[in-house]
């Protein structure tokens, strides 16, 4: 298996469509969709930034296509996480978190809680 | 919109597009649905032009294949910042940045998009007229397979004014190029109105007329082969044009199968022709005429119009050669009509267009030049501010702003400008339209379907965007490639702008002022040869005078009134009309022109009696008319030898004879025309008159067309049914028309009227095309010498802008007011010398094409040149010296803490 370190850093568009496909498969709207709540309406992808980071994520094996659940309409596209895709999404979690802990070190963020 | 999307979507790589467009529409589609509900109108219009930027953005990230290859204009477009931004977010920013920076400069802004409406909105106007004469579909099956028939005379190359019906029936009978032939011949009816007789203009035609040209009716049908044989000469039936049909009738549905009274007789309705249709001309009836009354002695004959069809498969080349050798044939064998007599065939298109084709295609060129101008307007004054704002720019560059980030920041301006410039500019363009409806003349082929369509808005939109992207993106990619440190040192401090750029806007203002000079200059000599037009003489007097025009016959029949009573009691109506101060009559008012009143042009040969006749071939003729006695006096045609006609001259006395200065001049140089004798008819019916006076010339067929020789009769010597009445009003003429009409109705209701019109009116007719084409041309000369004013007035002002720092020292420096003018002046002013050097050579090169349109005048009149050269330099100057005197009043300590 590649090395996730590779895929470091990834765009946040990137980030965030793993991160939603790591709570469960997920068809391209649903994506954008879960995308708009977890952020709480700041990131609301178009169709056309999706679907490049799709197909990018697809060709680098981070992605694949997924049988649709049943008694959905089978036309949609559903894609899930790869083995490789959950762990570049670990890997840049963590390196996010170092980030994060030098700049509390920092001060630059507060020790505790969201800023 | 989804559709759009879609269509979009051909941007992106193929394979891509094969793999995620239906799922990309479907997803657009959902997303669209469900965020819809929320969304105010300009919240609708930012979703999609989002969607529509991430297709522009993928379509070049999923190319490049990785994040960090390409330019950075591509960068620009593909990356999005960390805070989930995206470029199209930021075109949003811009949009409102800039639409703030353009307020804050409103001159800047007026003038720029003023330019660009200006320019647009003028010459998207005229291309409406263009492409509405030239470029509109013809209501005829394939009219480019019609072709128009003429007779020349392969002698001497004249072209006949029409064609043959016996003709025409050779060629249907024989080619085998052409699939088609028929004629029509000029008919008029009266039709019974409400029990008064009205002259109804229309055409016969003959069999497979409406096949030759390819016309289906919109009501009805055409002609059955069985409706072309009737008694007499009245067809039981006729075809009607669709303005006479909503015109006269209302539009009535069941106008079909009804009946119309014309000629006395009762004749149904076939159909109704299509809107446009108006082959060989405009008229109201088309009625049925079979072949059969043409025969071999009319074969000569042209006063019928021809048109015949391509057969599928023949070439106009083919048929032109086929029809050369049965016109050669055809000379053969009737030798008597036919001699060296040829057939011409030209494509309907042509036909009907070709006279106005050159002047529109030179106001067309007129039309490039002021656009030309515009865009250099745009430029010009979008590399001004952007020499103005580089000490903006250089701190964005030094604050990290990137090279595509300066483009994105101009290029967003100049496009508000363009979309605000487009905008006003389609608004002129409608203004522009009508004007040139309510103002062109009636005979221009379709004036009445002139109206802004999409294609001509598609014309607008492309000239903005070329300007937009002449003007805005070329300078300002230039600008995106500065040297920071040679924009940070030099700001402040700056000249105006870069050295290439300043060179590049004063090779824009000299081209905008050779530009301005060659319209002028074009316009100038178009009006000097229209002010000569109108100093020749016209030989008569037509203010005052209304002629009101009949057709006569029948009379004296059977006991009934004749034509000497019913003239005699038309005028005694006529003189006791209060208004009228005198009534005459002629066989033929000049000036007529077969649009209101008919032309009777009747050419007789003559012998001059005691001559040698001349050979056979060469025999003199001249036109012929028959006035009253009066007739002299009423038009104030001036007598110049002799005598006119007295009450005295009647069909007791010798016939006598009147003619104008151009016959006695050319049959009796020595002078002496009074006493001499003319002969006219041959053989026993020879006539002989005696000339008993001169008169001066008329210009019968206009202005333009010189005199030609002339003999007056009198009626009562020898008559004619064809009789004008004019009358001399004491005020406006045109307001006697009804009582005129009224007072030839009293006498006889049912003598139909073929026309009235004023002869000052007649004369509108003939000088509106000039007048047409002045006007337009003019108003783009003004259009085009406002922008070059604009232009320099711009590029002056942004530079005195510029250096008021340097002026505020020159002025610290005891620097004089007089001097500073005299400083920006000379700039100014050398520019514009350059600029009306280059557009006098340019017109030199250029007016050779208005040959056909002068009259009287060389296309290289040095008055018209030097005249109008010294204008365009006396407005540019002014432009010049605008800032100039701005620069004087600047305040040096202001100008200094600028720095």
């Amino acid at each position: 298996m590649d090395s996730p370190q590779r895929f470091l850093p990834l765009t946040h568009v990137v980030y965030h469509v793993l991160l939603s496909l790591s709570h469960g498969n997920r068809h391209g709207y649903g994506i954008i969709k879960d995308v708009a709540r977890r952020t709480g309406g700041r990131l609301e992808l178009e169709a056309g930034t999706l679907y490049a980071a799709v197909k990018r994520l697809g060709d680098d094996g981070l992605i694949q296509d997924v049988a649709a659940p049943p008694d959905t309409d089978a036309r949609r596209r559903y894609y899930g996480l790869t083995e490789l895709g959950t762990a570049v999404l670990r890997a840049e979690s963590e390196r996010l978190e170092e980030l994060v802990q030098l700049a509390r070190d920092a001060r630059i963020l507060p020790s505790h809680g969201r800023a | 919109m989804l559709l759009w999307y879609r269509r979009l979507l051909v941007l992106l790589p193929r394979g891509f597009r094969r793999e995620f467009g239906e799922e990309m529409c479907r997803v657009v589609e959902e997303h669209w649905r469900a965020r819809r509900q929320e969304f105010s109108p300009p919240e609708m219009a930012g979703f999609w032009l989002r969607q529509a930027g991430a297709v522009l953005r993928a379509a070049v990230t999923v190319r490049m294949g990785g994040r960090d290859q390409g330019s950075a204009i591509l960068r620009t477009l593909a990356v999005r910042n960390a805070d989930g931004r995206g470029t199209m977010d930021g075109f949003w920013m811009d949009l409102r940045h800039s639409a703030r920076s353009l307020r804050k400069r409103p001159l800047f802004t007026l003038l720029t998009a003023g330019t660009l409406a200006l320019g647009i909105g003028s010459s998207t106007a005229l291309f409406s007229a263009v492409h509405a004469v030239l470029f509109r579909d013809l209501p005829y099956e394939q009219p480019e397979r019609v072709v128009a028939l003429f007779h020349d005379n392969r002698e001497t190359g004249e072209r006949g004014d029409g064609f043959s019906a016996a003709n025409a029936r050779s060629l249907l009978d024989e080619s085998e190029r052409l699939q088609a032939a028929a004629v029509a011949e000029p008919w008029a009816w009266d039709l019974m109105v409400d029990g008064r007789a009205e002259a109804i203009r229309g055409w016969m035609v003959s069999p497979g007329f409406f096949e030759a040209v390819g016309a289906d009716p919109r009501l009805g049908r055409t002609f059955l082969p069985e409706e072309f044989d009737y008694p007499g000469d009245q067809a039981p039936v006729v075809l009607m044009s669709h303005g006479t049909w909503t015109g006269r009738f209302g539009s009535d549905p069941d106008i079909v199968g009804s009946d119309l009274l014309l000629e006395g007789q009762v004749v149904t309705v076939v159909g109704v022709l299509p809107p446009e249709f108006a082959l060989p001309d405009k008229a109201e009836l088309w009625g049925p005429r079979s072949w059969k009354p043409y025969d071999d002695p009319s074969r000569a004959s042209d006063y019928m119009a021809g048109f015949a069809r391509l057969a599928p498969g023949a070439s106009l080349e083919e048929a032109r050669a086929e029809v050369d050798r049965l016109a050669a044939s055809l000379s053969e064998t009737y030798p008597q009509t036919n001699t060296s007599m040829g057939f011409r065939l030209i494509p309907l298109r042509e036909h009907l267009f070709g006279d106005v084709r050159t002047p529109l295609l030179i106001l067309l060129g007129a039309v490039g030049f002021v656009l030309l101008i515009a865009c250099a307007n745009v430029a010009g004054l979008i590399l001004a501010r952007g020499a103005e704002r580089q000490r903006e720019y250089a701190l964005r560059g030094a604050l990290g702003a990137s090279a595509g980030r300066l483009v994105r920041i101009v290029a967003t301006e100049s496009f508000l400008l363009a979309g605000v410039g487009c905008l006003l500019g389609v608004g002129i363009t409608w203004l522009g339209v009508q004007a040139i409806q309510s103002l062109g003349p009636d005979h221009l082929p379709r004036i009445d379907e002139l109206s802004v369509d999409g294609t001509v808005l598609l014309f607008a939109v492309g000239a903005g965007a070329l300007s937009a992207i002449l003007g805005g993106l070329a300078p300002s990619l230039r600008l995106s490639r500065p040297d920071l440190k040679e924009m940070m040192s030099q700001g402040g401090r700056g000249t105006s702008g870069s050295r290439s750029s300043l060179k590049l806007r004063n090779r824009l203002v000299v081209a905008e002022v050779a530009a301005a000079v060659v319209l002028i200059v074009g316009a100038g000599l178009l009006m000097k040869s229209f002010a000569v037009l109108l100093d020749e003489e016209l030989g008569f007097d037509p203010t005052d005078r209304l002629a009101v025009q009949v057709f006569a016959y029948g009379y004296g029949q059977d006991g009934g009134m004749t034509l000497p009573e019913f003239v005699n009691g038309v005028v005694d109506r006529l003189q006791a009309t209060p208004g009228v101060e005198q009534v005459a009559l002629t066989s033929s008012v000049p000036a007529a022109t077969d649009g209101t009143l008919a032309a009777i042009d009747v050419d007789l040969p003559f012998l001059v009696a005691d001559r040698a006749p001349p050979p056979e071939g060469r025999e003199s003729r001249a036109w012929s008319q028959q006035v009253s006695f009066d007739y002299f006096e009423a038009m104030e045609i001036p007598l110049r030898e002799g005598r006119a006609f007295e009450r005295s001259d009647d069909s007791e006395s010798p016939r006598v004879m009147v003619v104008n200065e151009t016959l006695a001049r050319r049959h009796f140089p020595d002078g002496r025309a009074v006493g001499e004798q003319l002969l006219l008819g041959s053989g026993e019916r020879q006539t002989s008159w005696e000339i008993v006076g001169v008169v001066a010339d008329v210009r019968s067929q206009g202005h333009a067309r010189p005199p030609r020789p002339e003999f007056y009769r009198s009626l009562s010597q020898s008559g004619t049914g064809s009789l004008t009445f004019v009358i001399e009003t004491s005020g406006d003429p045109a307001a006697l028309t009804s009582e005129a009409r009224e007072a030839i109705w009293e006498v006889n209701p049912s003598q139909s009227i073929w026309g009235a019109a004023t002869l000052e009116s007649l004369l509108g007719d003939w000088l509106k095309e000039r007048r047409f084409n002045l006007m337009l041309l003019g108003g783009f000369a003004v259009v085009a010498l406002l922008l070059a004013a604009v232009g320099i007035y711009g590029l002056m002002s942004y530079s005195v802008e510029q250096r008021v720092s340097e002026l505020g020292i020159r002025k610290a420096l005891g620097g004089q007011s007089g001097d500073i003018v005299r400083m920006v002046l000379r700039e100014g002013a050398g520019l514009a010398v350059a600029g009306v050097v280059l557009g006098i050579v340019g017109a030199l090169l250029l007016t050779r094409f208005l040959d056909g349109m002068l009259f009287g005048v060389e296309p290289t009149d040095p008055a018209t040149f030097a005249l109008l050269s010294a204008a365009v330099l006396g407005v540019a100057a002014l432009a010049a010296l605008l800032p100039a005197l701005r620069a004087v009043r600047i305040d040096p300590m202001v100008a200094l803490r600028e720095e």
